[in-house]
């Protein structure tokens, strides 16, 4: 094992679990607004496509670098 | 558009606040993006060596980078709530009626309609010089119903707001007077 920050991985993927309910639970929120009052609005639907755009480009890198963590430590 | 036309009905203006208003929001986001960079950037400065063994490539680095990631997620989130709850707090005006739709937080949205009919008074409020510079302030529009005032608060271009105001009561159509017209229009038909 290399020196450096030690955190069981368990514990550091249920955090994970947490910022993803976080998100699935505004995301939700957000999109019902959004449909309900907004559906035809082009600003609407770019400020969707940014928002979930760079949500799971977020989430997708935190999960490979936990994955790495994960393996690596 | 979030308000159902009755018959006849045409959207004239749609107004939301002025951008100012979002921008405490979006800068605070953007700072506090930056923080845990110069956090980082702080420590080893100092010669704090909380980070030594942090390399790149390893597993810490991916550990800060896992959690870096969450903070940003949540920076997104936040801001795009702010963005959300600014851009439904609006007021349409139709060539009939006011519609003061605040959205005041996800959760908190009320609306108020006013027939133009019922318009007695309009004032625009703008204090301050980066109001004045910008163009935005207040608009006061007083009623006779049990609603008596409604503000649409921190607008741009306040007067304008007002000037399409007062051009829609002066253009709307007079209830009586219509009714008027057609009967007279129907005993024409009659008599013919």
């Amino acid at each position: 094992m290399t020196g450096g920050i030690t955190i069981p991985s368990f514990i550091l993927w249920i955090a994970m679990m947490v910022v993803l309910l976080i998100f699935i639970i505004f995301s939700l929120i957000l999109h019902y607004h959004w449909k309900r009052y907004g559906e035809d609005d082009p600003v609407v639907k770019l400020i969707k496509k940014t928002y979930f755009s760079l949500s799971f480009g977020l989430l997708g890198v935190s999960v490979l670098a936990l994955l790495l963590f994960t393996f690596m430590s | 558009m979030m308000i159902k036309m009755k018959e006849g009905e045409r959207l004239v203006k749609e107004v939301r606040r002025h951008w100012f208003v979002m921008l405490a929001p979006v800068v605070g986001a953007v700072i506090l993006a930056f923080v845990p960079l110069m956090i980082i950037i702080a420590l080893r400065v100092f010669s704090v060596n909380v980070f030594d063994h942090v390399e790149l490539g390893g597993p810490s680095f991916a550990l800060v980078a896992a959690v870096y990631c969450w903070w940003l997620l949540m920076l997104v989130i936040f801001t795009v709530v702010q963005w959300t709850e600014y851009y439904l707090d609006v007021w349409y005006i139709t060539n009939m009626r006011v519609v003061d739709i605040d959205q005041s937080s996800l959760f908190s949205r009320k609306t108020k309609t006013l027939s133009l009919r019922r318009v007695q008074d309009i004032t625009v409020d703008v204090k301050g010089f980066i109001a004045t510079y910008l163009d935005f302030g207040d608009v006061h529009v007083q009623t006779a119903g049990a609603s008596r005032e409604v503000i649409l608060r921190q607008s741009k271009k306040p007067y304008d707001v007002k000037r399409v105001i007062l051009k829609c009561i002066e253009e709307a159509p007079r209830r009586g007077e219509a009714n008027l017209a057609r009967i007279g229009a129907e005993k024409e038909d009659e008599e013919e």
